[in-house]
């Protein structure tokens, strides 16, 4: 009987959830009804009780609450592993690299290859950058040494260009030149690199210097520096040690990025644009770069024409430019990565480009394949990218 | 295992953070349903489900992350947790800063009388045992159909009706003493 009861409840609460009335319920088993409505009737006051939203107040809050907590055991596991490193760095260099290659050599070529993919934060990738040290040291020839460590450069380039593709946020650090100078941000070897408050910054920065950025990529698609120091012999540990792990690490046997002049055309270099309007700049006169932290002479409204690099969301990345798509903006076309486009917006107060009106130009398809120097797996925007049409923006008067 | 648990378990072990904003936003809210409709307090309420996320990473960092599944993993303590809370509140209980206000409508004397009828079920269901309370929470809060509250409850289905049919009668119980 009390079995039989229990189905009929089970067919009841089925019932109201597909809307029924609890009087329909009870219709249909008369003999049980008068067990059954009190039961329904605290099952109703129940469904009343139910906890149906919860507000994004509280979904922000807990958020930053487990963000924050695994933030703490990161650095945690970080501040392990580099008790573990400074370890390692006493012991003579040569023996480290005796050592390692003995492991490679016993263990086969399978974890280096399998690390060739690996990104910061992976597993296999200190593996990754700890064989480029060691295939370092046993290169002798001078040229053939510089040409191997700019590899490893726009490697590290291509890396973080990956982990913002991909909305991955992990430490970061590479040595890259500085091409563009805003309020907020610059532009260092093709990536925009954020910085706030926080970020230690040197004296005197300007365009064309090499430095070393040690920060952070982050999920909505952007770099945040922690620091930026100016690469020289004196400081710079040659952009391939272990990243933001060890900047302090030891770099006697480094070569100065400024050695590695040899590559500026690779280098992507702001270019003006040529203007109709009687206002153009020469290419002398880079628009809108300002010295870092000062109010730049902000412009009203900008025109940008170029190949779409990234689409992040509403962070686009045109002809190396960060670019704000304005969830109103007008788009004429179906704008894909490779796409060629011309954009008109303004410029925000803290010179952010905001795009309000984007037309494409041309898509991927009918445009010749751009030369690129890296693997080509995908359009993240290489810095050695030449788009050929590529613009830098033009503030308007 | 399903293999997407897997696959963020991996992640959260790695403290990706993409992966734990991902795990977050799926389970975050049925977590903090289930915290709440036991709690009046919205903050204590939003400090206890954060605190099961915050669990979930420390264990799967400690190396023992939840063998069957994520979701089953949350609720079985997100319960834990709740009761440690609770517990904790009747050694040292506090006036809530954030109780409860029957929400703003056209009608506010039906916001009030719903509001009534609310607190007094809360109440009732407090008196329940941890089982009974368990299985109305997952089913009429949650929305959990029969077979998943079992699995949840690692159950069969037949004793979670017998389960619900009592926790039921029991809740009229306490209800009709209360008036």
């Amino acid at each position: 009987m009390s079995d039989t009861l229990q189905d009929i409840l089970e067919l009841c609460i089925e019932a109201l959830n597909r809307g029924e009335s609890i009087e329909a319920c009870l219709a249909r088993y008369p003999q049980h009804a008068d067990e059954l409505r009190p039961l329904l009737q605290t099952l109703a006051q129940t469904y009343e009780a139910a906890v149906l939203n919860v507000s994004a107040d509280v979904m922000r809050h807990g958020r930053a609450r487990v963000l924050n907590h695994a933030a703490a055991l990161r650095e945690q596991g970080a501040a392990q592993k580099g008790s573990v490193l400074s370890l390692g760095r006493g012991f003579n260099k040569a023996f480290a690299a005796l050592i390692l290659l003995l492991v490679f050599v016993l263990s086969g070529t399978g974890l280096v290859n399998a690390s060739n993919g690996a990104l910061p934060g992976d597993r296999l990738y200190p593996i990754k950058r700890t064989w480029e040290n060691i295939r370092l040291q046993f290169v002798f020839d001078t040229a053939e040494k510089e040409s191997l460590e700019a590899d490893f450069e726009h490697k590290r380039i291509e890396e973080i260009n990956k982990l913002v593709s991909r909305g991955r946020a992990e430490e970061i650090g590479f040595v890259g030149q500085v091409t563009g100078l805003f309020p907020n941000r610059l532009i260092v070897s093709g990536l925009n690199v954020f910085v706030d408050a926080q970020t230690q910054l040197p004296a005197g920065l300007a365009l064309n210097q090499w430095v070393e950025v040690i920060g952070v990529t982050r999920v909505d698609g952007t770099v945040l520096a922690n620091q930026i120091r100016v690469a020289s012999p004196g400081n710079d540990n040659g952009g391939n040690d272990l990243g933001p792990e060890t900047p302090e690490s030891d770099s006697s046997s480094q070569e100065a990025p400024e050695s590695k002049t040899s590559e500026p055309s690779e280098t992507p270099e702001p270019r003006a644009t040529p203007k109709p309007e009687s206002t153009t700049k020469s290419a002398t006169s880079q628009p809108a770069t300002p010295e870092l932290g000062k109010t730049p002479e902000l412009k009203d409204e900008f025109k940008l024409e170029g190949i779409v690099q990234q689409m992040n969301q509403n962070i686009w990345t045109v002809s190396n430019q960060l670019i704000f798509v304005d969830p109103a903006a007008e788009i004429n076309g179906t704008i894909v990565v490779g796409a060629s486009v011309k954009i008109e917006g303004r410029v925000a107060a803290d010179g952010t480009l905001v795009a309000t009106h984007i037309e494409l130009r041309s898509s991927p398809s009918a445009q010749t394949p751009a030369p690129t120097s890296g693997g080509g797996d995908d359009h993240s925007g290489s810095p050695t990218d030449d788009h050929g049409g590529d613009k830098t923006p033009t503030p308007d008067h | 295992m399903l293999p997407t648990d897997q696959q963020e378990l991996a992640g959260l072990r790695r403290l990706d953070q993409h992966v734990i904003s991902t795990v977050y936003e799926r389970y975050f809210p049925d977590v903090y349903r289930y915290v709440r409709f036991r709690l009046n307090d919205e903050l204590a309420a939003e400090d206890v489900a954060s605190a099961v996320f915050i669990k979930l990473l420390d264990a799967v960092h400690a190396g023992r992350p939840p063998q069957t599944s994520i979701k089953a993993w949350l609720i079985a303590t997100a319960a834990h947790t709740l009761t440690d809370h609770l517990r904790m509140k009747y050694r040292r209980p506090q006036e809530s800063l954030t109780e409860d206000l029957p929400a703003e409508s056209d009608d506010p004397s039906a916001d009030v009388e719903r509001h009534e009828r609310t607190r007094t079920l809360k109440a009732a269901l407090a008196k329940l045992t941890e089982e009974q309370q368990h299985v109305l929470n997952l089913r009429f809060n949650e929305g959990y159909s029969l077979e998943e509250t079992a699995a949840l409850m690692k159950k069969n289905v037949n004793a979670i009706k017998q389960l619900q049919f009592r926790a039921l009668a029991a809740l009229n119980r306490t209800i009709g003493n209360m008036l």
